[in-house]
């Protein structure tokens, strides 16, 4: 599992638990964003995006799938 | 516990729910808009990286039940992927069916409940249909994300100078950039507008809210069009194109199935959004100007325009004959909250038609005469909306005339009630209402004062005559209500005692079916010894057949004999 997917889910559980607070995560998550959006690394950002969007707006599709054509 | 089932948790919630106050709620705003972090990154891959797909089920897009067999699914690029999670998050209210284990979302929560709470308190009637988010701040940071996408997709010229066509990122590639604005708008199109036809769902008020966000941005887009290059204009005329039609069929069922409650008039409000753009805009135009467009809509203010009319004249008609025929059973604050949801309805209506009512009436007269305004394809624009409907339905003829007139004496009455009632400073602003629907009403359908009085004269003396008529009581007399006066009516029926006339004779009816049998035996194997020699075809076993069943009866009989005994004498004299 790549940092940047272990770094949000730690995150998520955070938030959760109420120990980090939607201030806080909202700062961490710009850090992750810049990280992994960097060209080297646009292959986590691939991978981390529908739990990125899941985290930040809430609605999670039935499947996440990813898959390059 | 308790707490939990009943307003539910922040589980498997986004941080956009869990937003409490305005800083936080920035902060998310700030991660999500168009120059956000987030989505600075997804428009960076969605130039660089054609490649990557995201899988969504066809099911998370469409409400139809699913077929059997294995589930299809939609490949999405990055802005495609990130639009339908903003998009698909106002309808997705878990269900209990969605996962038992986890409590309802906070959107059936402290929102929902307050409205339920504050419906019950004003004592309007209030369904079961629910809020998305749990809180106002919430549902505002949620539009004003959905109104900064827009104008940056779609833009207007009031909007910012940076937007998806002036974007650095997309310099040289706006094809890219109008796909943008297509995209949005196809998603909101189908995920909010269009619904099923198996599965009747009202949609969440939340929804409704922000299709008029929607629909109000892309009537302003198509009117205020900044027109700085081609794909701009185009990608702004297609969507337009696509929501005129959805919209449509989204208004047509809804305002026929939305009950008169405290949330029609959101409604309404969409529906307004579209039909009175110069309401929204602010332009210091004549209304003559809106003339083309009101043309080329034509559609949208015939029959939303009645639906809304039958609505509000049921709802009125129902609650001012209640509290007039039971002297005034409702208090009056509480005849006030339940009077005001219609008449509020009415006034936003009226708002939309009442400034172009000369134009509505003249095309009207004009397309029922047959002389067709070719320029704007009258005729063909409603072919393609209402499919179903072979002529136009009129809103300003004889029925509609009379329904104006009638909504006129019900508000005529409302106010007469009102008047007993006493009015104080809230009940004076909904007088004033009501009088100026009564006006517009008389303007918008030409109604006169020597035709209205005459109507209300007729309309009295109908309800008079109703009330004084007797009913002659026939039917009691002919069904008693006691179950021995029942019984003893049913036994008092004379039945004839005539039997049913049978002319079959027992013992040929024995004869002849016994004969019919060998008869078929005999000519099915027949039938068996020939398909061993040639290929009988498997008709021949099913028409060779006899039934002589008919000649049991004697008429019959006598009939075949003297025929037969005929035709053997005709041939012995012949031959």
């Amino acid at each position: 599992m790549d940092p940047a997917l272990l770094a949000l889910d730690a995150l998520q559980r955070s938030v959760e638990a109420k120990t980090v607070s939607v201030l806080q995560a909202c700062d961490q998550l710009r850090g992750i964003i810049h990280e992994v959006a960097k060209d080297d690394s646009r292959q986590f950002f691939r991978q981390i995006f529908p739990k990125l969007l899941h985290f930040i707006i809430g609605h999670k599709s039935s499947l996440y799938n990813d898959n390059r054509v | 516990m308790i707490i939990v089932c009943k307003f539910g948790s922040y589980l498997c919630s986004g941080l956009l729910e869990r937003c409490t106050d305005l800083r936080a709620a920035g902060q998310v705003k700030a991660l999500l808009d168009p120059q956000g972090e987030l989505f600075s990154a997804v428009l960076y891959l969605q130039a660089t990286d054609a490649v990557t797909r995201f899988e969504v089920p066809v099911s998370d897009f469409s409400e139809e039940p699913s077929v059997q067999g294995p589930e299809k699914s939609i490949k999405l690029d990055y802005c495609d992927f990130f639009y339908f999670h903003l998009i698909k998050v106002v309808t997705a209210i878990p269900t209990s069916a969605d996962d038992v284990t986890r409590p309802a979302a906070p959107g059936h929560g402290v929102r929902d409940l307050y409205r339920r709470f504050v419906a019950f308190g004003l004592g309007v009637p209030f369904n079961e249909r629910s809020c998305r988010w749990n809180h106002d701040l919430i549902a505002d940071t949620f539009i004003s994300i959905l109104q900064d996408h827009l104008e940056f997709v779609l833009p207007t010229v009031h909007g910012k100078e940076l937007n998806a066509f002036t974007s650095p990122i997309f310099r040289g590639k706006l094809l890219t950039a109008a796909k943008l604005g297509e995209s949005l708008s196809g998603i909101i199109n189908q995920l909010w507008f269009i619904q099923s036809k198996s599965v009747r769902k009202l949609p969440t008020l939340d929804v409704v809210h922000s299709a008029e966000v929607v629909v109000r941005h892309l009537c302003s887009a198509m009117c205020l069009n900044p027109a700085t290059n081609r794909y701009m204009t185009q990608t702004i005329e297609a969507s337009f194109a696509a929501l005129r039609l959805h919209l449509y069929r989204f208004l047509r069922t809804n305002l026929q199935d939305w009950p008169m409650d405290n949330n029609f008039i959101a409604l309404i409000a969409v529906w307004r959004a579209f039909a009175a753009p110069w309401a929204s805009l602010n332009l210091a135009e004549d209304i003559t100007f809106w003339h083309p467009y009101v043309l080329n809509n034509f559609c949208f203010y015939i029959l939303p325009f009645n639906r809304v009319l039958e609505h509000v004249e049921g709802s009125l008609e129902a609650l001012v004959s209640l509290q007039i025929r039971t002297k005034l059973v409702l208090q009056g604050e509480d005849f006030i909250r339940r009077l005001a949801p219609s008449i509020d309805c009415l006034h936003l209506a009226l708002g939309v038609t009442s400034p172009i009512a000369e134009l509505l009436r003249s095309v009207e007269a004009s397309e029922l005469v047959g002389r067709r305004s070719t320029e704007y394809r009258i005729r063909e624009q409603f072919a393609a909306l209402e499919p179903e409907m072979r002529s136009i339905p009129a809103s300003f003829d004889g029925i509609g005339v009379g329904r104006a007139m009638n909504l006129i004496r019900w508000l005529e009455r409302a106010h007469s009630v009102l008047q007993k009632l006493g009015l104080t400073q809230s009940e004076l602003a909904l007088d004033g209402k009501i009088l100026e629907c009564q006006d517009e009403l008389a303007h918008a359908f030409s109604v006169n004062d020597i035709t209205y009085t005459q109507f209300v004269k007729e309309r009295e003396a109908a309800e008079a005559c109703e009330s004084t008529s007797s009913l002659t009581p026939r039917r009691r007399n002919l069904i008693p209500s006691t179950p021995d006066s029942k019984l003893a009516a049913i036994q008092s029926i004379s039945v004839s005692k005539k039997s049913f006339r049978n002319d079959q004779i027992p013992i040929l009816v024995l004869f002849f079916d016994h004969a019919t049998v060998l008869i078929n035996r005999f000519l099915h194997w027949t039938l068996m010894k020939a398909s061993e020699k040639v290929t009988v075809p498997p008709w021949a076993f099913h028409y060779c057949r006899v039934d002589l069943r008919f000649l049991a009866v004697w008429q019959n009989l006598l009939f075949s004999f003297t025929m037969l005994s005929l035709c053997w004498v005709l041939l012995k004299i012949l031959f």
